[in-house]
């Protein structure tokens, strides 16, 4: 009987575990390789003798030094996180005030307002993109971080919102009730009770508005020309791809100095971040 | 002084009338309890007291000032929520001193008091712990020592015990008792435990469907039930009810198949009745003993000091509580006798009590 679990776990639970995790990391350890790969390896066709494309002998970072020395990475890496960082604040803000005051005051409509509010996150980028290249153009903001700093906030704001509405319905009311008693007026009750007991769930906002902001590729396309203004997603693709020509050592290097600050993020509030998307809150 | 007055108070949510004309004067320092079935209009008429429900029509006053209007901070009233609502990202200490912050005491005074409150509770060992590294008693007293703290006029108790081990329960309910009797500050208790309302109380409101049934200390209203409701809900198990209609020597039960001869109902012949005996006044006698009802005897509950024995009447459930070592068969016949005096009548229709022995019924001596 124990044999025949053993037998069964491996079928039903390692061996799928394993095709699962070659799936999803093989993309990861091909874009690490190929950034330390010499280009010599790089563009060796797949029938010489010595052809072995899962693996270096000669690592180099050659790929990264080109980067930083003949491209703008480093000031793309800048406007990323300027950028990022400041779009992820604005909708922090506006998301966790607008979620409170329609989760937890009532006033007319506001139950329409939220799924109103939930729709306009469903239009898609790429056609809203057109109007608001208009509205960017009419106020001067083209190629400059601030017209993807207040555009990103189309889409964030209404992710945020609606994750801290389902987020503070999760805090009981009691908390918010028992501040009013003890002398708290709404704000304060808000102040000082709710938002610290939905630090979880603003945590986890964040880190999901900043990872949307930090990927996004459309808006920094068409708002951003010249070099020096480029996201690190626009930066790459558009100065290392240079007609049919891929500079595939700078490309996967870009890509992966791109997603370390990402992963950081994540890794460094995964405790925060998985309780708030569980939604946990014990009184 | 604090006492408490609602006057023709009335909550509507929408189309529910939750409350309704409800007329109340609770005390000074008196330990009020409002007990009654889920959705009896208890809580809601607590949540009016303390400010968390807009009143939809009537007054409040808490001392002599009529707080319609006043929001919950402004009404210096304290409340022990059922799930207790302790602050989660707080030690016990800033739990308890939050309330005296936001009403700007200085630091000295808010230590001394939260000092003290500690003390009384027994939880000075606490104070620097979280919510979440409590037990739930703990957390109770923290909860208590959160509303005493701030020493308010009034201490409303929105079913605070029930979230805890019925042994724990005990223990808190005397615990709050012995608070009270401390502080002496007037409290409403809100539980839907008839057990717990007739310990904790001085005076007990019984709800029902929004409306008082009855407002009385635990003895008046568990001796002189002023409905059939109130009759049913307090005590435990319930007082037994038997349909009948009185007639020249008495009454006839059950559609006729039991009669009872009373030597005056005071009741005109033909109405319709429910009688209600108390299990613990039900006598259990020998079949056929003159002027005793016969009942099959269906189950024996074995609760150690006594017993209670569940009969059946031609179906009527009917049960009887007996410290006497008697251990009939279930199945076999017995006969139930009881004095007259302990007979309570309720108008068939309306439920009311009516009062046909007030003469011979002894006032509380509880």
């Amino acid at each position: 009987m124990i044999e025949g679990a053993l037998w069964r776990k491996w079928v039903f639970f390692y061996i799928p575990l394993a095709f699962f995790l070659v799936f999803l990391l093989f993309p990861f350890y091909w874009m690490v390789i190929t950034s330390f790969r010499p280009d010599g390896e790089l563009y060796r066709p797949w029938n010489s003798v010595n052809y072995n494309p899962f693996w270096t002998w000669k690592p180099t970072l050659d790929h990264i030094r080109y980067l930083f020395e003949e491209t703008l990475f480093a000031s793309w890496l800048w406007n990323t996180t300027f950028i990022a960082l400041m779009s992820t604040a604005i909708s922090l803000v506006c998301g966790v005030f607008a979620g409170y005051a329609l989760s937890r005051l009532s006033f007319p409509f506001a139950g329409s307002l939220g799924t109103g509010i939930f729709i306009t996150y469903l239009v898609p980028q790429t056609l809203l993109f057109i109007p608001l290249a208009e509205i960017i153009r009419n106020y001067h903001l083209g190629d400059t971080p601030w017209s993807l700093i207040l555009t990103y906030p189309t889409f964030l704001i209404p992710f945020c919102t609606w994750l801290m509405m389902g987020y503070f319905k999760a805090v009981p009311k009691e908390l918010e009730e028992c501040a009013r008693i003890d002398g708290a007026s709404r704000w304060q009750a808000m102040i000082h009770i709710v938002i610290p007991v939905a630090i979880p769930g603003i945590l986890s906002a964040g880190i999901f508005a900043f990872t949307l902001s930090w990927n996004e590729f459309i808006y920094a396309l068409v708002f951003l020309s010249s070099p020096g203004q480029k996201t690190v997603p626009v930066g790459v693709t558009s100065e290392l791809i240079r007609g049919d020509v891929f500079f595939w050592g700078p490309l996967m290097a870009g890509a992966l100095l791109g997603s370390i600050p990402v992963a950081v993020a994540y890794s460094f509030f995964v405790e925060h971040y998985v309780s708030g998307l569980t939604g946990s809150v014990k009184g | 002084m604090s006492q408490v007055i609602i006057r023709n108070a009335n909550k509507k949510f929408g189309d529910v009338h939750a409350v309704k004309d409800v007329n109340l004067q609770i005390r000074d320092q008196e330990f009020m309890v409002f007990v009654g079935p889920s959705g009896c209009g208890k809580t809601t008429t607590l949540r009016m007291v303390a400010g968390l429900e807009a009143i939809t029509s009537g007054d409040i006053l808490i001392g002599d000032r009529v707080v319609n209007e006043l929001p919950p901070m402004d009404r210096d009233i304290a409340m022990v929520f059922q799930n207790y609502a302790l602050y989660p990202h707080m030690s016990v200490y800033d739990n308890m001193a939050f309330g005296l912050k936001m009403r700007k005491f200085d630091r000295a005074e808010i230590a001394a008091r939260v000092k003290r409150a500690a003390e009384i509770l027994d939880i000075g060992a606490l104070l620097e712990r979280k919510p979440r590294q409590l037990s739930g008693g703990q957390r109770q007293r923290v909860a208590l020592g959160r509303a005493i703290v701030r020493d308010p006029k009034v201490f409303l108790f929105d079913e605070p015990l029930s979230n805890l081990d019925a042994k724990l329960r005990v223990q808190m309910r005397s615990e709050i008792r012995k608070l009270h009797r401390r502080l002496s500050a007037t409290s409403v208790f809100v539980t839907h435990d008839q057990v717990e309302a007739m310990t904790l109380a001085d005076r007990l409101v019984v709800m029902n469907g929004g409306r008082v049934e009855q407002v009385g200390t635990p003895a008046e209203v568990y001796s002189r039930p002023a409905s059939r409701f109130v009759a049913t809900f307090v005590g435990a198990p319930a007082m037994n009810m038997l349909e009948g209609t009185v007639t020249l020597d008495g009454l006839s039960l059950l559609g006729d198949s039991r009669k009872l001869n009373v030597s005056r109902t005071g009741l005109a012949v033909g109405a319709k009745v429910a009688v209600g005996i108390r299990p613990e006044a039900v006598r259990m006698v020998a079949p056929g003993t003159p002027g005793a009802l016969a009942a099959t005897v269906d189950l024996i509950e074995e609760l150690g000091a006594g017993r209670v024995i569940y009969v059946d009447l031609d179906g009527a459930p009917f049960s009887i509580v007996t410290s006497e070592t008697v251990h009939p068969e279930p199945g076999s016949t017995v006969g139930l006798q009881f004095a007259e005096r302990d007979l309570h009548f309720f108008s068939a229709e309306t439920g009311g009590r009516l009062d046909v022995f007030k003469a011979s019924v002894p006032e509380p001596a509880l």
